[in-house]
């Protein structure tokens, strides 16, 4: 492996279209959503109508008489709380409802009409209390709690929780001294921030079937990110053996984080028990999926920026707090990522990020692609820019200045940055070229449009346990094709076709004689610890390439027989096993891989299966009072550039140009990448401008509906691409290649916002940029703008209508 | 508009092929009948529970709740029950007719998308009754008629009489919208439409409007009229008299914006998506704007 050889590649770097396409185009792509058992029941949850209510009593009966219902299941048959780093969550609402939209009851039943029917007439005893729905007010000292024995959870080493709080996790990153840092700055900005709740908007909402038998095993259809860890978090709550459940993974109608950890398996599994071991099935509506499964927290923060009269940063300062809902499983790690990689792409000496993570009575919140990097980027990114502006400098030169020197800088966690890290100068140089930044943005026809221009750069790596591992299996069949068997998802990123592409290349073989069946299984594919992080062709791919090399020697060991020359002399390549320098002695590979058989009847060998893995190298733990230490195996960086046109009268931003930038080491499949590039731009965009859970009075999402929440549309994407990627190779990973998935989303909205900061003279803070916003900031901050606008209008109106004039006179 | 349901509750179906029949059934069930269109409204709201029928009369199959018609000097009439893509082809077909009714034109061909445009109807979008019904502003525009009728007989009325509030019609139980019909509007007049639509799926201020002779103080006549931004639609016949004043339609454009302005003002809504502030000053951003751009069309076929 390695990518320092220039290599002539078959498949490496072409542009192949992802497998899953045809299914999914086609529409025979299975996903659970669809599946039927035979004997099946359906599931479905009664939602709280309180935010914090203790639940003195729920009273099923006439629910159990509906034809049709087979068990009713309350929080009261599940004392028990379940998670990945926070072990907060219940099955169904445990003595206390949390927030509204909080499962307090699940009907089982042989259709869903009849569940749905029955759910209406179970009445539950609330006996309210009072709820807390700002962070803010949550953290003070006697704010209600919603998790008094929060100290008593299971807790995962790297967390913090403060018992007798709302803080699910404390988090803090220190290094060097900020104090005296900010005594040597020569201006210094700082700021509040903020970031709605989101929603994931993945196509296939959750969707899960559990079956646990009589025989004590447990077979789960999941729409999951993480099969592998699902399982293991799974069999822990429920105190059953890892071997006996098997989670089969069928297409994934999208996760973007939201089915990463443990999802809704252990309430089916447990459902399915409770139903006389019948397959029961639960899936969300796209109103359920909003009220009642895991969401994207809101993000309250603040941040402190100095720069000496250079341009160098001298320190910063900032802090964030994570609004996690009800609870805070996955989000506590958000936080602390958000934290821990708080001054982004550069290098600074003296750094203080807080981060925590609170409870408050609404909707729980989970990971979400970027996971902690968009919230830091959103207040790092624009705080560069108004600092530079103050010193009087060229936003561009500052990031430039400050930028990590691979080899030599430290980062954030004081941790040294690899020497192959990437080209971070190159991504700056690329962006403003190609955004053409400090020429002037092209004029509109229509007098109150503004174009503008901004950028920002970005940086992410994967947040994983240092242990965190992966692994391949590839067996030969008899017609020397491979099966691929790796744990990785299948969601969209389309890694997939890039790990088949690794086979093909490396056998010589054609990409169509490579499978990897759609269908993954805890039982029948090779472990893997999550896809989430941008890791899965990093980690599965160096997984891969070992277990491609395992088979290839097992290969020649063979044929160094057969060929009579050492395995040292032999090379695989074409489809064929042949003599380094002699190519005319070869066997095919389909004649040996199953065992070679010799003319008299004679066999040796035997079927070919190469086995590989992967684990994170010389990372560590943070240092619980610094944070300080090695948590990622790469980082790759990237930097986006926007032009946006604003209508200046109404507050509406249109994106008319994109520059997306970013070094991935090597693209093993550049389309991919560059679907990558456009799909996480257009997403950036989206939380950018649109996306936002609103609450109403009861902390209840009021929008719980694609119709009020609106996500970007083909309509909205950006008029002109500039795409370029920069292949600056880290020896450690699959041709040299990091991870892209995440970080392509993470600059869109600083780059939005520093456009408008820019173009606009408006500072806008507050996330989304919503029209109504962004009109009451030009008329709050720059009201000259907006009246020159509307005189500008009346102007031409005048214009036309002279023109009117003068053409009826001529035609008269 | 979101359902934590997947089932529709249970109901009884019905499909008369004729008005009269569909009538009787109306007069029959009352208020525990709901009668189905396109049904892209209905079912959602049958998803959420917001209704119950005990049946549901489906109009679709009657063909004189089907008619597109357009004659000269007598206007365009439209069954309650043609799908607004129908009607956009229509005009697609007919440009003259479409050039008439550029308003509605421009609204009904930006509803949603296709596949909506394909099953919705136009008497279903009026009969939704939510304020951002996007058909509502141009038949205000045209001075447009609905037909009512049920066993009792038919009467005429308005937009802006029959749609009262959210939710809300001067509608009986036993009634049906049969049909609107759009007088031809002034000769040689242009009209058009606006919306904004912030991040969400529908508008937070509409504007329809139409100028005629714009250069001829006697015989100019200018119409406004706004929804989405108020809870019904309305007719801004305050600020359309400001152009029956003396002078040059230029010098009277400002004074008519802010008579609507005061006209509305009190009855702006104010909601999470929206602020009433930004609704109605978005009323009047939009208005310049179209008034602009029917100038400019005045000109562009003029050559
Ligand atoms: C995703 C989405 C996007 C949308 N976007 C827009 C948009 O941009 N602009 C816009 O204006 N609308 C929009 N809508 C709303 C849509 O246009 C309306 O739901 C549709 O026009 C209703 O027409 P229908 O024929 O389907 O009515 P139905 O659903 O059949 O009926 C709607 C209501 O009217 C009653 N009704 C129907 N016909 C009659 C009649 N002849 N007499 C008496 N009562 C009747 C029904 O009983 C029911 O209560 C959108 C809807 C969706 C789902």
């Amino acid at each position: 492996m390695g990518g320092a050889v220039v290599r002539e590649y078959r498949y490496i770097g072409k542009r192949i279209p992802p497998r899953d396409a045809f299914d999914k185009v086609t529409g025979i792509a299975p996903y659970v959503y669809d599946m039927e058992l035979p004997g099946m029941l359906y599931v479905k949850l009664l939602q709280s109508t309180q935010p914090h209510a203790r639940i003195k009593g729920i009273d099923y009966s006439k629910a159990l008489s509906v034809s049709g219902v087979v068990a009713v299941a309350t929080g009261r048959d599940f004392p028990f709380r379940i998670g990945i780093y926070v072990g907060d969550r219940d099955l169904l609402a445990i003595e206390k409802a949390l927030w509204v939209g909080h499962p307090v009851a699940a009907v089982i039943a042989e259709s869903p009409r009849a569940a749905e029917k029955a759910l209406d007439l179970i009445e539950v005893d609330y006996e309210p209390l009072q709820p807390v729905f700002d962070p803010i007010e949550a953290m003070k000292p006697g704010a209600p709690l919603l998790h008094p024995d929060l100290g008593k959870y299971r807790i995962s080493p790297a967390f913090k929780p403060r018992p007798g709080t709302n803080i699910a996790n404390e988090f803090r990153l220190s290094k060097g001294d900020v104090d005296k840092g900010f005594s040597k700055a020569s201006v210094v900005v700082e700021g509040e921030f903020s970031i709605p709740f989101m929603s994931h908007v993945y196509m296939e909402t959750q969707a899960v079937i559990a079956h646990y038998k009589p025989n004590g095993y447990v077979d789960i259809w999941s729409s999951a990110q993480s099969p592998f860890s699902a399982r293991y978090l799974l069999a822990m709550s429920l105190g059953m053996p890892v071997g006996r459940i098997r989670i089969h993974v069928p297409y994934v109608g999208g996760g973007f984080g939201g089915k990463a950890g443990l999802g809704w398996e252990p309430l089916a599994v447990m459902l399915s028990k409770k139903a006389g071991y019948r397959p029961v099935k639960l899936l969300f509506t796209r109103s359920e999926q909003m009220r009642l499964a895991p969401v994207v927290a809101g993000v309250k923060a603040w941040g402190k920026l100095g720069l000496d009269k250079e341009g160098r940063i001298v320190a910063y300062q900032a802090r964030f707090i994570f609004d996690s809902g009800a609870f805070g499983d996955y989000t506590v790690n958000v936080s602390r990522t958000a934290g821990y990689a708080c001054t982004g792409s550069y290098e600074v000496d003296n750094v203080e990020c807080l981060s925590y993570a609170v409870y408050t009575n609404k909707i729980p919140t989970t990971a979400l692609r970027g996971f902690g990097y968009p919230e830091n980027h959103w207040v790092l990114e624009r705080l560069i820019d108004m600092a530079a502006k103050k010193l009087g400098m060229d936003p561009a030169k500052v990031r430039s200045i400050n930028l990590l020197k691979p080899g030599k800088s430290k980062t954030s966690t004081g941790a040294r940055l690899r020497e192959d890290a990437g080209d971070p100068q190159r991504v700056l140089e690329e962006v403003i070229g190609s955004l053409g930044w400090g020429r002037e943005p092209s004029s509109t026809d229509k007098p109150w449009k503004i174009r503008a221009k901004g950028f920002a750069l970005s940086v992410k790596g994967p947040s994983q346990p240092p242990d965190a591992s992966s692994s391949a299996i590839i067996k030969f069949n008899e017609d020397g094709s491979v099966d691929v068997m790796v744990g990785t998802g299948n969601f969209g990123q389309g890694t997939v076709t890039s790990l088949a592409m690794i086979v093909a290349e490396e056998f010589g073989i054609p990409l169509d004689k490579v499978h990897v069946h759609e269908m993954r299984s805890t039982n029948d594919s090779a472990y893997t610890w999550q896809t989430v992080g941008s890791r899965g062709l990093f980690t599965d791919g160096s997984a891969l390439l070992e277990a491609i090399k395992d088979a290839k020697s097992k290969i020649k060991r063979v044929a160094s027989a057969v060929l009579r020359v050492s395995e040292d002399h032999l090379e695989i390549g074409d489809g064929k096993v042949y003599v380094k320098g002699k190519p005319w002695h070869y066997i095919p590979l389909e004649r040996i891989v199953m065992g070679y058989l010799y003319e008299n009847g004679n066999a040796i060998g035997g079927p070919i299966i190469g086995a590989g893995r992967h684990i994170a190298e010389l990372n560590t733990f943070l240092d619980p009072e610094t944070g300080q230490g090695t948590p990622t195996i790469f980082y790759t960086f990237g930097g986006t550039g926007v032009e946006v046109e604003v209508n200046v009268l109404t507050g509406e931003i249109k994106v008319v140009k994109a520059v997306q930038v970013f070094d991935i080491g090597k693209a093993i499949n550049p389309l991919l990448v560059e679907g990558q590039m456009i799909g996480g731009f257009v997403m950036g965009q989206s939380r950018a401008l649109y996306e936002e859970l609103i609450f109403d009075e009861m902390g209840s999402v009021a929008n719980p509906n694609l119709s009020f929440y609106y996500v970007a549309r083909a309509k909205d994407m950006p008029d002109e691409w500039v795409l370029k990627i920069i292949e600056t190779p880290q020896s450690d990973g699959p041709y040299g290649a990091r991870g892209i998935g995440e970080n392509v989303m993470i600059a869109v909205a600083p780059a939005i916002g520093n456009a408008l900061y820019h173009g606009l003279s408006v500072d806008v803070r507050s996330l989304p940029l919503k029209a109504e916003r962004v009109w009451r900031a030009i008329r709050e901050q720059n009201p000259k703008l907006y009246k020159e606008a509307l005189e500008a209008v009346k102007r031409s109106i005048r214009e036309s209508y002279k023109k009117l004039r003068e053409a009826l006179v001529v035609a008269r | 508009m979101s359902s934590p349901y997947a089932t529709l509750p249970e109901f009884e179906y019905a499909r008369p092929s004729t008005l009269e029949e569909a009538l009787k059934l109306l007069a029959k069930y009352g208020e525990e009948a709901k009668v189905l269109a396109g049904g892209v409204g209905l079912i959602t709201f049958m998803l959420e529970r917001l209704v119950s029928p005990r049946i549901v009369i489906d109009i679709k199959k009657i063909p004189e709740l089907r008619r597109i018609e357009y004659t000269e000097g007598k206007g365009l009439v439209l069954g309650a029950a043609a799908r607004i893509s129908e009607i956009t082809r229509y005009m697609d077909s007919n440009p003259r007719v479409r050039e008439k009714y550029r308003a509605l034109y421009e609204a009904l061909s930006r509803i949603a998308d296709l596949q909506i445009r394909n099953r919705a109807t136009i008497g279903g979008n009026i009969c939704e009754a939510l304020p951002f019904m996007d058909s509502y502003a141009p038949l205000a525009l045209f001075d447009a008629k609905l037909r009512i009728a049920s066993v009792e007989g038919e009467r005429e009325t308005t937009i802006t009489d029959f749609v009262k509030g959210p939710g809300f019609l001067d509608l009986a139980p036993n009634e049906l919208l049969v049909s609107i019909e759009l007088p031809d509007p002034p000769r040689e007049s242009r009209s058009g439409f606006s919306k904004i639509v912030p991040a969400i799926e529908y508008s937070v201020a509409s504007v329809a409007m139409l100028v005629a002779n714009p250069v001829d103080p006697r015989s100019r006549e200018v119409r406004i009229a706004v929804s989405a931004a108020t809870p019904a639609p309305i007719r801004v016949r305050e600020a359309e008299e400001v152009f029956r004043r003396e002078g040059d339609i230029v010098d009277l454009l400002d004074a008519a914006l802010d008579r609507m302005t005061s006209a509305i003002k009190e009855l702006v809504i104010e909601d999470p998506y929206a602020s009433a502030e930004y609704r109605l000053e978005m009323l009047k951003v939009q208005a310049y704007i179209l008034f602009k751009r029917l100038l400019d069309s005045f000109l562009q076929e003029r050559g």
